[in-house]
């Protein structure tokens, strides 16, 4: 069975449902409507070109079983799989990659949330604040003081 | 007013509104991507959403936490979540401690980044050997010959028979159990609420056990027997089982106060030193360093050495922790952490089927059958790790979990002015599969790399416990606890004084992180 989803630009997809149920969201949307599936899903957080993305993700992992999402500790403790692929497809630029998270965090596509996410740690990882500050072209916004306070407070992670 | 510079409790209330998957969160009104959207912006737009945030710094450490909150107030808002420092405090504490890891937090600690603080504050002051602070539990001034900590609860057995069970963190004593002759063993079982000890009147060379129910603190059960003195003894829910040390053994239900068997067995040649029930399963530790396993009514399931872990035949203390792994201590001071796979093994099989156990078919789950030569030599024991010790001792204990071991000595030549030496290690080795955490963080490799600290109490402690004689000692991850030889408990506290702490914990103007609890 086929689902078509239309961009926040209007650009229409047509995808496989259980490619498309990837996304908790549509999930829960073809479950209310059923009865109505003759005009396209629309999303309006994301754009064509991510979603074309996003669709891609959830083509290559049709087939994975689904994670429990809970936000328990152990359950994060279990490494996040990232095969080959996964490696090859956040191989984007960082912009892209941001806007990518923020698609999948809307459609709520949790496996894909998690790879962004992680990828984006592991962008700010051992950077130093000013480089953290480059990457995201934002200001220092703190008074001395306030700077000083968190460099003192930051004195014990060290011990 | 900015966004971000809410206070924790709309931070709670997001949480609920953004992982709730409602179709109404995607008819949203598309946010304008602006091409002159300023960099602050485009962040804020991105870690807005909770899932994100979450997601994202979770997987930070500590120092990138801070890396992150010194960039701008933005960052470090978003980094001041009390998920996101519960998530970092839980990290720094795997493997510390073998019992649970608290779920919420203790009353005394007001958030997750104080428990943080408090926490690495309390790491380097052992390693340091500093403590903070001593607490007396005072008595009735007899010797101690037996002390045991299991947070909250010390318990203690003198020379003249009295057992005391203490509650450390109200510092009150909760029970006071009396038993003929010297305390020689004591257990504290929380569930089911029941204190046993052993006593061994010298005089009139008899030996009894006496079990205590700590919520009526009444006696509920005696045994003693008539042929041979008990001297080591093990318990659980159901089964307590005790032994001369040489080969003879007697077991009993005490929850009916019936003999289940009385056995003997000849011709071991060396003495038990350390007896356990796993399960319903009977453990032993010899001299010599062999394991017996041994059913309830004494059908042994197998006899092995542990010669290639602890070839010098002279076990002298051991521990067997709730994972059943074991810590062994030889006279001629190695240390070795043995795992016993079969013993985990087993427990696993029958829980795999996805039913919640009951108390009868955990009783069920035990060893409970002969292991051949061939398994155990294929899946008998793994060591964690071997030390050497540089000392000699006469008594040791140790305390911690997997990946940090703390122990502390009394020493038989006190040249120092406190005969306290404290001791921190970590585990060495590949073995990656225990540490599933922070592959390339290097908190992960200083876990697998050797670490090692000896430290002296500093002389400044002197001035508390001088003149005091320890004659017993214990640890867990907060205390050391002393048992002294003039009667009392002296608990050494290596957690920073929690005044002292909240007054250096600055804040900032709203910063949500020094909110209270919030889950």
């Amino acid at each position: 069975m086929k689902v078509t989803l239309e961009s926040s630009d209007g650009q229409v997809f047509t995808v496989d449902k259980e490619v498309a149920e990837l996304s908790v969201i549509i999930k829960e949307m073809l479950v209310i409507e059923q009865a109505n599936q003759d005009h396209p899903i629309p999303l309006l957080n994301v754009g064509a070109v991510e979603l074309a993305k996003v669709i891609e993700y959830c083509e290559h992992h049709r087939n994975d079983p689904t994670i429990d999402d809970d936000e328990d500790y152990d359950s994060r403790k279990k490494p996040i799989e990232m095969d080959d692929w996964d490696k090859q497809f956040t191989i984007v630029n960082k912009e892209m990659m941001f806007e990518l998270i923020l698609a999948a965090n809307s459609m709520q596509v949790k496996p894909l949330l998690h790879l962004g996410c992680r990828y984006a740690a592991d962008i700010v990882k051992r950077m130093s604040p000013t480089e953290i500050r480059d990457l995201f072209q934002i200001d220092d916004d703190f008074t001395p003081e306030e700077q000083d306070k968190i460099e003192w407070e930051k004195q014990w992670t060290k011990l | 007013m900015d966004l971000y510079s809410i206070d924790g409790e709309a931070t709670t209330t997001r949480l609920v509104t953004d992982t709730e998957p409602t179709s109404s969160s995607i008819s949203v009104i598309p946010v304008q991507q602006d091409l002159a959207e300023s960099g602050k912006a485009r962040l804020e737009r991105l870690i807005l959403p909770y899932d994100i945030r979450y997601s994202v710094f979770s997987h930070l450490s500590l120092q990138d936490i801070y890396n992150c909150q010194l960039t701008c107030k933005l960052l470090r808002w978003a980094t001041s979540d009390q998920f996101i420092w519960k998530r970092i405090a839980l990290d720094l504490i795997q493997g510390e401690f073998y019992f649970d890891i608290p779920r919420a937090l203790p009353a005394n600690i007001p958030n997750w980044k104080y428990f943080c603080k408090r926490h690495l504050l309390r790491q380097r002051n052992w390693r340091q050997g500093q403590v903070q602070d001593v607490i007396s539990l005072d008595d009735n001034y007899q010797k101690l010959t037996t002390l045991q900590i299991m947070a909250p609860y010390v318990l203690t057995g003198c020379d003249d028979g009295r057992i005391h069970l203490w509650n450390i963190h109200t510092k009150t004593l909760l029970n006071r159990f009396q038993i003929r002759g010297e305390i020689t063993w004591v257990e504290h079982l929380q569930e089911p609420k029941i204190v046993a000890g052993l006593g061994y009147d010298k005089k009139k060379m008899k030996s009894e056990i006496r079990l205590f129910s700590t919520e009526t603190g009444n006696e509920i059960g005696f045994y003693e027997e008539k042929f041979w003195d008990l001297a080591i003894c093990a318990i659980n829910g159901t089964y307590l089982v005790a032994s001369d040390g040489d080969g003879r053994y007697t077991t009993w239900d005490w929850r009916t106060e019936t003999k289940v068997s009385q056995f003997t067995v000849d011709n071991e040649p060396s003495i038990t030193e350390a007896l356990y029930l796993v399960k319903n399963t009977i453990l032993e530790l010899h001299y010599d360093g062999m394991i017996r396993l041994f059913s309830i009514h004494g059908v042994c399931f197998g006899r092995f050495t542990l010669d290639n872990i602890l070839p010098n035949h002279k076990v002298s203390f051991c521990w067997l922790h709730n994972d059943y792994s074991m810590v062994v201590w030889e006279s001629s001071n190695t240390m070795a952490h043995i795992r016993l796979p079969l013993l985990v093994q087993d427990r696993s099989a029958t829980s795999s089927d996805g039913h919640p156990q009951t108390q009868a078919q955990t009783q069920q789950s035990m060893i409970d059958r002969p292991i051949t030569q061939e398994e155990w030599d294929a899946q008998g024991t793994e060591v964690y790790w071997r030390h050497q010790l540089e000392h000699t001792c006469n008594f040791a204990a140790m305390g911690g979990g997997r990946f940090q071991l703390l122990y502390v000595q009394i020493f038989e030549n006190l040249m120092d002015q406190v005969p306290i030496r404290v001791h921190s290690l970590r585990r060495s080795g590949d073995n990656s599969m225990d540490v599933p955490m922070q592959e390339e963080s290097i908190e992960h490799e200083r876990q697998l790399g050797e670490y090692v600290t000896a430290h002296s109490l500093k002389p400044e402690l002197g001035r508390i416990i001088q003149g005091l004689r320890p004659s017993r000692i214990d640890c867990d991850p907060e205390y050391i606890v002393v048992g002294l030889v003039q009667g009392g408990v002296r608990l050494l506290q290596f957690a920073p004084v929690d005044e002292e702490l909240l007054r250096e914990m600055p804040t900032l103007e709203g910063d949500p992180s020094m909110v209270g609890e919030v889950d």
